[in-house]
C-alpha cells in the first residue's frame, strides 16, 4: 500500500514541481485547413544532438547554438491560411488554459485590428526563466512558439534585432544596399 | 640357459592387453575424428568471423549515417524554429516600438 502511494507521488511529482510542458499538439488539427504548416518538435537528446551540428564559424548558427545550449525543447506551430476566418481565436483556448499557471507571466501584449501578439515567460524565481511562449495571430496566419528551458533572452533579442538572421550571406549585402537606396529615395 | 636368455624370453613373451585397452583405443580414435572435423571447419569459422566483422562494420556505419541524418534534420528544425521565433519577436518589437 505504501509502495503504491510512493509510486503515485513519484508519478505526479513533475506536476507538483511545475515541470509540465506546454502541449502544442492541440493545434495540429488546424493543419487540415492551413495552406502551409510548419511544425517543429525538437527536444531532449535530439535537441542536444542537433546543436552539435551547428557550426561555430557561421554567426547565425553560432548564436542559435548558444541559445539552445541548455534548453529542454523547442516547439513551433506556424499555420498560413488562404483566407481570414479559417481558424478561430478559440482554437488557442487549450494553449491559453495551459498558460494559466501563476508561474507564467505575460510580458508583452499587442492588440491591433489585424494582429495580436503575446509574449509570456515562465519564471521559477526572480533570476530564473524556464520557458518562453510567443503567440502571434494574424488574419491568415497563426504562430505559436514554445521554448522550454532556461531562455537566453539576450541571445533571443539579438536574433530578433538582427535583420539578417536566416538570410543567405550572399543576399545580405544586396538587401542592405536596397534598404539604403530606399532610405535615400524617402529622404529626397 | 643363461640369465640373459631368460630375460630375453620374458621380454618377448606374449602379454594380454589390459581390460580397458579397447575402450582407450576407441576413445582416442573418436578424439582424432573430432580434431579432424575442427580442422576441416577452420576456414568456415574464419569466414564466419570475417563476415560477422563486416556485418558489424556495415551496421555501425549505417548507425552513424542515420545519427548524422537525424542530427542534421534536428539542426535544420532548430534553425527554422529560431528563424520563425526571431521573425515574430522582431514583428512584435516593431509594433511595440511603433506604439511608443
Amino acid at each position: 500500500m505504501i509502495a503504491r502511494r510512493i509510486f503515485v507521488l513519484l508519478a505526479l511529482a513533475p506536476v507538483f514541481l511545475g515541470a509540465q510542458t506546454i502541449k502544442l499538439d492541440v493545434l495540429d488539427k488546424l493543419s487540415e485547413k492551413a495552406s502551409e504548416t510548419v511544425t517543429v518538435n525538437v527536444e531532449g537528446k535530439l535537441l542536444q544532438w542537433g546543436s552539435k551540428f551547428l557550426s561555430n564559424d557561421d554567426p547565425d548558427e553560432a548564436s542559435v547554438k548558444k541559445i539552445v545550449a541548455n534548453l529542454k525543447g523547442v516547439y513551433v506551430r506556424n499555420f498560413e491560411f488562404d483566407k481570414a476566418g479559417d481558424y478561430q481565436p478559440s482554437d488557442l483556448d487549450p494553449i491559453r488554459a495551459q498558460l494559466r499557471d501563476p508561474k507564467w507571466k505575460k510580458i508583452v501584449e499587442v492588440r491591433s485590428r489585424n494582429e495580436n501578439a503575446d509574449v509570456m515567460l515562465r519564471q521559477e524565481d526572480e533570476d530564473h526563466i524556464s520557458g518562453l511562449v510567443v503567440i502571434v495571430t494574424e488574419p491568415t496566419e497563426l504562430t505559436v512558439v514554445y521554448i522550454d528551458g532556461p531562455v537566453d533572452l539576450d541571445g533571443l533579442s539579438a536574433l530578433a534585432k538582427s535583420d539578417q538572421f536566416g538570410i543567405p550571406k550572399d543576399l545580405a549585402p544586396k538587401l542592405e544596399k536596397e534598404k539604403e537606396k530606399e532610405k535615400e529615395k524617402k529622404s529626397k | 640357459m643363461t640369465e640373459f636368455e631368460d630375460q630375453l624370453r620374458r621380454a618377448l613373451e606374449r602379454k594380454e592387453p589390459s581390460a580397458d585397452f579397447t575402450a582407450r583405443v576407441l576413445a582416442r580414435a573418436t578424439r582424432s575424428r573430432r580434431m579432424a572435423w575442427w580442422f576441416g571447419w577452420q576456414p568456415w569459422t574464419a569466414a564466419a568471423v570475417a563476415a560477422s566483422l563486416c556485418l558489424g562494420l556495415i551496421l555501425e556505419t549505417e548507425h552513424r549515417r542515420r545519427e548524422q541524418q537525424e542530427g542534421l534534420a534536428a539542426k535544420a528544425q532548430l534553425m527554422q524554429a529560431m528563424h520563425i521565433t526571431s521573425a515574430k519577436l522582431r514583428q512584435i518589437h516593431k509594433k511595440v516600438k511603433g506604439s511608443l
